[in-house]
């Protein structure tokens, strides 16, 4: 298992300033946004290849890219249009693909039935058209993907290479049991993304109510050898240099 | 037997766009034209209907006739030339008319723009461009200066791309090149001028708008747009040499 940088903790820095923050932190993988942080490579003065050689020249490997949700929505009307939303996704996994990324990522759209058959029909449509591609399906509250319950209904109807993202924070926020969660779907997790918090509240790794040891014990267990990343929101306890460096000696000291 | 001469293919490196005349069959294009006609609200004898008579679109690029003038002539066989044999998807061309305007007042444009760039109404999704390597315009109608001409901005092909080595993809909303550029730099409008069954062959990052027809006949163009079967592995790639992935140009 690697540990991987998120810009989670710095969203307002643009590429060149996380990659120097990152690399600072002990950092040598990365994953972006396509939307939500400025480091988004889809930035006005910032061609693909400029974007993909500012990570190589940093001594990054770009672990994933975080596309847009599969709603089955337009974005600019909510009118229903899977079709329009796919190729929306499929286009931002092309742009990671051309930056390097080795992953995409991705999330589901309002909790409602229409969501759901959206999101089982869209998936399986982008697999079947690219089929060099892994998508992996993160947690969220307020996410058509929200609990143990969601996935148990959608990951049985999709390609095997669609593949569970274990967001830990947004799990803790909506009181699911991250352990349970983690060993439901054991052999189909493609990408764990670390937040500690006290319930909803982000706070330093180790103090708040995400059972580390046990996670990784479960997830070594389950021959698991993708990514960790670190995720830090909010740092209200430390400068964001510190915090990061703390919680990768933290989860290093785990593993 | 190619088509195209190795000065035809250097016209098309320096400037971006390329005139053929006669390469549809008469045949060829009266069936388009015919095909046209049945979904124009219009008397065809009649000029005076044809002003703001309809739809830009009066039938469907499905229709055999209009996919003909792509499929069963030798317009994809001229872009292979260009882009090189085997490299293309296929395709075929849609209906783009402009109508008589009724009106006198004509301006040469300043500005363009590129395709594949969303607008709230043009089914391209938002946050995302089209990716074409080359594009074709056919004309099944004569088109004569201020008739609603295709336009060209010759050598804009060559701006874009040094653009897009510095920036986004999409940083151009709507793909106007008044976003880009400023009156100054553009090169001037050039409008394709031509007979039925004449083609403008144009890159895929051309600078091109359409103009008022000021003039009685419909502006008869079937557009067809082409990508290579690879788009999807350089639709981001600004390579140093522009023409990398066009076998045909050297």
């Amino acid at each position: 298992m690697q540990l991987v940088f998120s810009p989670t903790s710095c969203p307002d820095l643009e590429l060149p300033a996380v990659l120097s923050l990152a690399k600072d932190a002990g950092f040598s993988r990365l994953e972006l946004f396509r939307d939500w942080t400025e480091s988004s490579p889809v930035h006005a003065e910032t061609s693909v290849p400029m974007a993909r050689e500012r990570i190589a020249a940093a001594g990054f490997q770009l672990s994933g890219l975080n596309i847009r949700n599969l709603t089955g929505r337009k974005a600019d009307s909510d009118e229903r249009n899977l079709p329009y939303n796919l190729r929306q996704l499929e286009w931002d996994i092309h742009l990671g693909r051309a930056l390097g990324a080795e992953a995409m990522s991705t999330k589901g759209g309002a909790r409602t039935d229409e969501a759901m058959e959206d999101l089982v029909e869209g998936v399986n449509t982008l697999l079947e058209r690219l089929p060099q591609i892994q998508l992996n399906l993160g947690n969220q509250a307020g996410n058509r993907l929200q609990g143990i319950e969601d996935y148990k209904a959608v990951m049985p109807q999709l390609d095997v290479r669609a593949k569970v993202l274990v967001d830990t924070g947004h799990l803790l926020s909506v009181g699911e049991n991250v352990l349970a969660f983690a060993e439901a779907f054991a052999e189909r997790i493609g990408l764990v993304h670390l937040r500690d918090q006290q319930s909803e509240k982000p706070v330093p790794f180790g103090e708040g109510d995400l059972p580390f040891f046990e996670l990784f014990a479960l997830l070594k267990d389950a021959d698991y050898k993708g990514d960790l990343v670190v995720e830090l929101e909010q740092v209200d306890w430390a400068e964001p240099n510190m915090a990061l460096v703390a919680a990768r000696e933290y989860v290093e000291g785990l593993l | 037997m190619p088509h195209l001469t190795m000065e035809d293919k250097a016209f098309f490196k320096e400037n971006g766009y390329l005139i053929k005349r006669e390469v549809l069959s008469a045949e060829q294009v009266q069936a388009a034209r015919d095909a046209l006609w049945e979904g124009i609200d219009a008397d065809r004898d009649d000029p005076d209907t044809w002003v703001k008579a309809g739809a830009r679109v009066p039938c469907p690029s499905s229709h055999p006739a209009i996919r003909a003038t792509v499929g069963e002539s030798p317009v994809f066989a001229l872009m292979e030339e260009m882009v090189g044999k085997g490299q293309l998807n296929a395709g075929g061309p849609g209906p783009h008319l402009v109508y008589p305007s009724g009106e006198s007042e004509w301006k040469e444009p300043k500005h363009g723009h590129l395709d594949g760039y969303y607008t709230p109404t043009n089914g391209v999704p938002e946050g995302t461009v089209g990716y074409m390597t080359i594009n074709a315009t056919i004309y099944v109608e004569d088109i004569e200066h201020r008739g609603g001409c295709f336009t060209v901005f010759p050598g804009s092909h060559r701006m874009a791309h040094e653009y897009f080595k510095t920036h986004s993809v999409l940083s151009i909303q709507g793909g106007s090149s008044s976003q880009v550029w400023g009156d100054e730099e553009m090169p001037p409008a050039l409008e394709f001028e031509g007979k039925a069954g004449d083609v403008c062959f144009w890159h895929g990052q051309m600078v091109h708008t359409g103009t008022k027809n000021i003039n009685r006949n419909i502006r008869m163009a079937l557009i067809g747009r082409f990508s290579r079967k690879d788009s999807n592995e350089i639709r981001f790639e600004t390579p140093d040499d522009m023409w990398q992935h066009w076998e045909g140009i050297e």
